[in-house]
C-alpha cells in the first residue's frame, strides 16, 4: 500500500504558530492554509511517511472526509506531499539573441573620491582616467536600439567612476539617445548613480527635464559617511554631499531619488542610517547592501556583523509592516523589493538581468555583463562595434541556469537564484559559485519577508493591489 | 485549489488556470461522434462496452489519435510530449509491437 | 456560379488528358500524388522538416499543395510537378508556440493561405493561452513567409474553406463567414447555438476538408431530440450539414437515426443532393429525400472520403496505409491503392485535383 511523504524542499510556512501562510518554493506562490490543510500538513511533518489508514484514523471525526481529501489534493498538486521524492525541474532558457533593453555606459574610469571600499578594479583619478569617446558612446547607443528592436522601452544608465565628471558628454549623449528613441518610436529612460559631490543646479535642472532616475551613494550621517566615503586626499565628504542632496531633493524631480548605503565593518546601524537619510534628509527610498569585498578584507562584514545587519533590517522591516497595515508607503527599499517579489511570485532562473536584459559598455566599448564587471579580468561579451558575442553569452547564461549544488533544496532558490555574479566573482573568482557566507542571511531575510507578507495580507490585503505594487516597482 | 487560498499573483494564476477562459468554453459532446465517448469508459471500448463502434482494426486509429493528441486516447502524442515515439514505425498494423512503453518524466 | 465558370474555363485550358489526381500524405512527412485512373502513386515527395503531415489544401489550378506539418506548427507548399518546397510558413516565434489543428485553406485563386492559429506563450513558469486568430499569408512570399495580416477568430474552429467571393468559411461551434480583408465576421450560421424546437445541440467531429469537387463543405452531425423518449431509437438523429461555397449558404438535414458513427462526408459534384459518408460503414444519402438510401460495410475504418469529378467513384482513405476505391453507384469495392512503404495516412486529408 502506498504512502505519502512530506517534501520539505518544496515549501516554507510562516505566520502565527508558523502555520498561516505557505510559500510554494518551485513557483513562489503564496497560499493561506485553512484549518484543515494546516492540521493535515502538521500531521505529515511529524511523520516519515503517512498511509491512508493513518490519515483516516487521525482525522476521522475531526473533519469531514471530503474536506481532508480536498486539502490533500491541494498539497499533492503543489508537491508539498508526494508518494516519492518530488523535484520540479525546468529546462534552461536558450539565449539565441540578446534582447537587451538596458545598457550601462561607463563614461569614465575616473572618480574625484577615493572611497575605501570601492569595488572598481580600474578606478583612476580624473586626470589619469580613461574616458568613453563619442564614437564609442554613439555606437553603444545604436547597439542598444538594435538589440531592443522588439521592445517598447529602453534604459540607459550613466556610470563611472563618477559620471558627473563628464557631464557635458552625458548631456550630449542623452540628446542623441532621445533622438534615436523618437525615430524608433520607443521610450528611453535614463538613470545615474553618483557620489553627489559635483552636483550643480544646472545638472539638477537637466536631470529633472529629462526625467533621470538618480541614486546617490551615501552611507548615513556624518560619522558613518565620512568613515569610508572620502576624497582622494582623505577628507570626509558628508557636508558637501548633504548640502547637494538637499538641493536635489528640494527640486522635487519627477522620479524619486534613492539613497544607496554600503554597509561595512563598524557601519551596520541600519535603523539609524535609515532615519537620518529618509526622515532627516528626505530621501524617498533607502537601500542597503553589504560591502562587496574578499573575505580577507578589513571591511567585510563577518558573521557577527551580518547578524547585526540582519537584526537591524528586521527592526526596520517591522516598521515597514506597521506602515503597510495602515496603507502607508515606506522607504526601506530592500523590503519594498522583497514584498514586490513575493506579491508577484517572482521565480528566477537567474539572479538578475545581466546578460539577458542588461549589458554594460566599458570606456573602450567592450561589453561586460554589468557595470560591476567593466574593467575587470572577467572578460568581454563582444563590443559596441562588432556586436554582442552571442555564443559566449549564450554559454554563460546556459551555465548560470544550472543550479549550484548549494542551491538545490534551498527555500530561497526562487528569489535568489545563486546571487550576484560579481559578489561571487570577488569572493571566489567564479561568478557562478554562490557567496555561501550570505546564504543564511538570504534565507532568514526571506523567511522574515514571508512572515511580514502573511501578516500584512491578513491585516490589510488592500496593500497588495496592482496599482500600489506597480507604482512601488517604478522606483 | 480547493482549500488553499491564493495570497499572491502567482498563486492566483496557478489556481485560476488560463486567463480569459470562463465557464461554458468547454462542453462534453452529448452524443457519440467518432468511435467512442470520451469518458464512458474510454478509448478501448465503445459506448456499449463492445468493440464494433471503434475504429477497425484498432491499429488503423492508432496514429490518427497519436498525431493530433486526441486526448481521450491513452497513447503518446506526436505534437508535443512524445514526438519520437513512432519514429521509423510508419505502419501501425505492421509495427505496433515495436512501440516502446512511455513513462512520465516525473 | 463564379466557381463553376472558373472551373469550366480551367478545364478548357487544360489538355484533353486532364484527369483526377488524389493528393494524400503518409507518415512521417511524405506527400503522394495518385493517378486515380491508373490506380497508382505516381509521385512521392518528402516534405522538408519534421512530420507529421496532416491537412492538405490545393487551389483549383492544382499546382501547389499546402500541407500542415512539423508538429502542426508549419505549413509547407509543395510544387506538385517538381516536388520542391516553394512555400513555407513556420508559425512559432520567440517564446510563442503556434499550432493549427486541421484548419488551413488556400484561396480559390491560389494567392492567399489562411491558417487558424492557436498560440500559447511559454513563460518560465506558466503557459499563457493567447487568443485564437486567423493569419493570412501571401503564397507568393514563398519560403520563410510571415503573415501579411491577422484577425481574431472565435475558439473551437476546426475547418476552413474558401468561398467563391473571396471570403472564408470556418466550421466551429457555429459556422462563421469571415471577410478576409477586414477580419470581420460577415455572417454567423448557428449550429451549436441554433434554436430549433425539439432539437438539442448538435455534435460534430470532423477534421477532413473535402469540399473541392462539389464546392460544398459538408459534415455529418449528431443531434438529440428533446421531444422524444431518450430510450427510443429516434432519440438521436444523424444529419448532414452542407455549406455552399458559391452561394454562401448553409443547410442542415436530418437523414436518419444515429445508429453508427460517421467521420466525414463528401457531396457528389454531379448531383448535389447526393452525399456519401464513411467511418466503419459507407453511406449514400439523399438530402432531398432526407434519408440514407444505401449502406455498405467497409472492411476497415476510413476517416476521409472524396469523389471523382464524374461522380462515379469514391475514394476512401485516412487512418491506415491505403486508399480504397468504391463504385459510387453500387457501393462495391473496386480497387485498393497502397501507400509506399505501407505507411499510415493518419489524419491526412484526401484532396482531388485535376491536372
Amino acid at each position: 500500500m502506498g504512502t505519502l511523504q512530506v517534501q520539505r524542499h518544496n515549501y516554507r510556512t510562516a505566520g502565527p504558530q508558523g502555520r498561516r501562510v505557505l510559500l510554494h518554493v518551485p513557483t513562489t506562490s503564496v497560499f493561506e492554509l485553512d484549518r484543515v490543510s494546516r492540521d493535515l500538513l502538521t500531521f505529515f511533518e511529524q511523520r516519515e511517511a503517512v498511509s491512508a489508514d493513518e490519515l483516516r484514523s487521525r482525522f476521522d471525526g475531526g473533519f469531514a472526509p471530503g474536506e481532508v481529501c480536498d486539502a490533500l489534493d491541494d498539497l499533492l498538486a503543489l508537491g508539498v506531499v508526494a508518494p516519492g521524492r518530488k523535484i520540479y525541474d525546468r529546462a534552461p532558457l536558450q539565449v539565441k539573441n540578446a534582447p537587451i533593453n538596458t545598457l550601462v555606459l561607463t563614461l569614465t574610469t575616473g572618480c574625484n573620491l577615493g572611497c575605501s571600499y570601492c569595488y572598481r578594479e580600474d578606478l583612476e583619478t580624473p586626470k589619469a582616467a580613461r574616458v568613453m569617446e563619442r564614437e564609442t558612446a554613439l555606437a553603444a547607443i545604436d547597439l542598444l536600439f538594435r538589440q531592443a528592436a522588439g521592445q517598447q522601452r529602453v534604459g540607459i544608465v550613466f556610470f563611472g567612476g563618477e559620471p558627473l565628471t563628464r557631464f557635458a558628454a552625458l548631456r550630449e549623449w542623452t540628446a542623441y539617445a532621445e533622438r534615436k528613441a523618437s525615430e524608433a518610436g520607443k521610450q528611453v529612460d535614463f538613470s545615474l548613480t553618483t557620489n553627489a559631490t559635483l552636483l550643480t543646479g544646472e545638472m539638477i535642472d537637466f536631470f529633472g527635464a529629462h526625467r533621470f532616475g538618480i541614486a546617490v551613494s551615501i552611507d548615513g550621517a556624518e560619522m558613518e559617511h565620512d568613515r569610508r566615503r572620502i576624497t582622494i586626499g582623505g577628507k570626509g565628504t558628508y557636508k558637501l554631499v548633504a548640502a547637494n542632496v538637499k538641493r536635489l531633493l528640494d527640486a522635487r524631480l519627477p522620479r524619486p531619488v534613492a539613497a544607496r548605503v554600503t554597509l561595512t565593518r563598524g557601519c551596520t546601524d541600519v535603523t539609524q542610517t535609515y532615519r537620518h537619510l529618509h526622515d532627516e534628509l528626505g530621501f524617498t527610498e533607502v537601500g542597503f547592501a553589504p560591502v562587496t569585498a574578499g573575505s580577507d578584507s578589513p571591511m567585510v562584514l563577518d558573521a557577527a556583523q551580518m547578524r547585526l545587519v540582519l537584526d537591524g533590517m528586521k527592526a526596520l522591516g517591522r516598521d515597514y509592516v506597521l506602515e503597510a497595515k495602515r496603507s502607508r508607503p515606506h522607504g526601506f527599499s530592500n523590503m519594498n523589493h522583497m514584498m514586490l517579489d513575493l506579491w508577484r511570485g517572482t521565480r528566477k532562473m537567474l539572479p538578475c538581468g545581466a546578460g539577458l536584459g542588461l549589458l554594460a559598455a566599458g570606456t573602450d566599448g567592450t561589453l561586460s555583463l554589468c557595470h560591476r564587471f567593466t574593467g575587470t579580468d572577467f572578460g568581454a561579451f563582444g563590443d559596441v562595434s562588432n556586436g554582442v558575442d552571442l555564443e559566449k553569452l549564450g554559454q554563460f547564461i546556459g551555465s548560470a541556469q544550472a543550479a549550484h549544488a548549494a542551491c538545490g533544496e534551498c527555500p530561497a532558490r526562487g528569489v535568489c537564484a545563486g546571487g550576484c555574479y560579481h559578489e561571487a566573482y570577488v569572493r571566489s573568482g567564479d561568478p557562478l559559485v554562490p557567496t555561501l557566507a550570505h546564504c543564511d542571511f538570504v534565507r532568514e531575510w526571506l523567511q522574515f519577508g514571508l512572515d511580514c507578507f502573511g501578516e500584512i495580507s491578513a491585516a490589510n490585503p488592500d496593500f497588495f493591489n496592482s496599482r500600489n505594487m506597480e507604482q512601488r516597482s517604478q522606483r | 485549489m480547493k482549500r488553499l487560498i491564493p495570497l499572491n499573483e502567482k498563486a492566483r494564476s496557478l489556481a485560476a488556470g488560463p486567463e480569459g477562459q470562463t465557464d461554458g468554453e468547454a462542453r462534453l459532446m452529448g452524443n457519440i461522434v467518432g468511435c467512442t465517448t470520451v469518458f464512458d469508459p474510454g478509448w478501448e471500448v465503445d459506448a456499449n462496452g463492445g468493440l464494433s463502434g471503434l475504429c477497425q482494426p484498432m491499429e488503423s486509429d492508432l496514429y490518427g489519435c497519436t498525431d493530433p493528441c486526441w486526448w481521450p486516447a491513452q497513447v503518446g502524442d506526436s505534437m508535443n510530449v512524445d514526438p519520437e515515439w513512432t519514429d521509423g514505425k510508419n505502419s501501425a498494423l505492421r509495427d505496433w509491437r515495436q512501440l516502446q512503453t512511455l513513462f512520465p518524466e516525473d | 456560379m463564379k466557381y463553376w465558370i472558373g472551373m469550366i474555363l480551367a478545364c478548357c485550358a487544360l489538355t484533353a488528358s486532364a484527369k483526377d489526381f488524389l493528393i494524400v500524405a503518409s507518415r512521417p512527412n511524405d506527400l503522394h500524388v495518385i493517378d486515380l485512373a491508373a490506380r497508382k502513386v505516381v509521385h512521392t515527395y518528402r516534405i522538408p522538416g519534421h512530420g507529421i503531415a496532416s491537412t492538405i489544401s490545393v487551389a483549383p489550378d492544382g499546382k501547389v499543395a499546402y500541407v500542415l506539418t512539423d508538429r502542426n506548427e508549419s505549413i509547407s507548399g509543395i510544387d506538385l510537378d517538381s516536388g520542391k518546397q516553394v512555400f513555407r510558413a513556420d508559425m512559432s516565434y520567440a517564446n510563442v508556440r503556434v499550432k493549427s489543428m486541421f484548419s488551413i485553406a488556400v484561396s480559390q485563386d491560389g494567392k492567399h493561405l489562411y491558417v487558424y492559429e492557436l498560440p500559447t506563450r511559454l513563460k518560465a513558469d506558466e503557459y499563457q493561452v493567447m487568443h485564437t486568430r486567423i493569419a493570412v499569408y501571401d503564397t507568393a512570399d514563398g519560403v520563410g513567409a510571415k503573415p501579411r495580416h491577422e484577425f481574431p477568430a472565435p475558439r473551437r474552429i476546426g475547418l476552413l474553406a474558401p468561398t467563391s467571393d473571396g471570403r472564408l468559411m470556418a466550421l466551429g461551434w457555429d459556422v462563421y463567414l469571415f471577410n478576409t480583408a477586414t477580419g470581420a465576421i460577415d455572417k454567423t450560421f448557428p449550429l451549436r447555438n441554433w434554436k430549433r424546437k425539439g432539437f438539442g445541440e448538435p455534435d460534430i467531429l470532423d477534421f477532413w476538408p473535402q469540399y473541392e469537387q462539389a464546392h460544398m463543405m459538408s459534415t455529418p452531425y449528431y443531434v438529440p431530440r428533446t421531444d422524444v423518449d431518450p430510450k427510443s431509437p429516434e432519440a438521436v438523429k444523424l444529419g448532414i450539414m452542407t455549406f455552399d461555397l458559391d452561394t454562401d449558404s448553409m443547410a442542415v438535414t436530418e437523414v436518419g437515426n444515429a445508429d453508427a458513427g460517421l467521420f466525414t462526408s463528401v457531396v457528389n459534384p454531379v448531383n448535389k443532393h447526393e452525399v456519401f459518408a464513411v467511418m466503419n460503414q459507407l453511406y449514400k444519402i439523399d438530402l432531398a429525400a432526407r434519408k440514407v438510401v444505401q449502406r455498405a460495410r467497409v472492411h476497415r475504418t476510413y476517416y476521409a472520403i472524396n469523389i471523382s469529378s464524374d461522380g462515379k467513384e469514391l475514394y476512401l482513405g485516412g487512418a491506415s496505409s491505403f486508399i480504397a476505391v468504391y463504385d459510387a453507384q453500387t457501393l462495391q469495392k473496386k480497387a485498393e491503392i497502397p501507400m509506399p512503404g505501407e505507411s499510415d495516412q493518419g489524419a491526412s486529408s484526401l484532396r482531388i485535383v485535376r491536372r
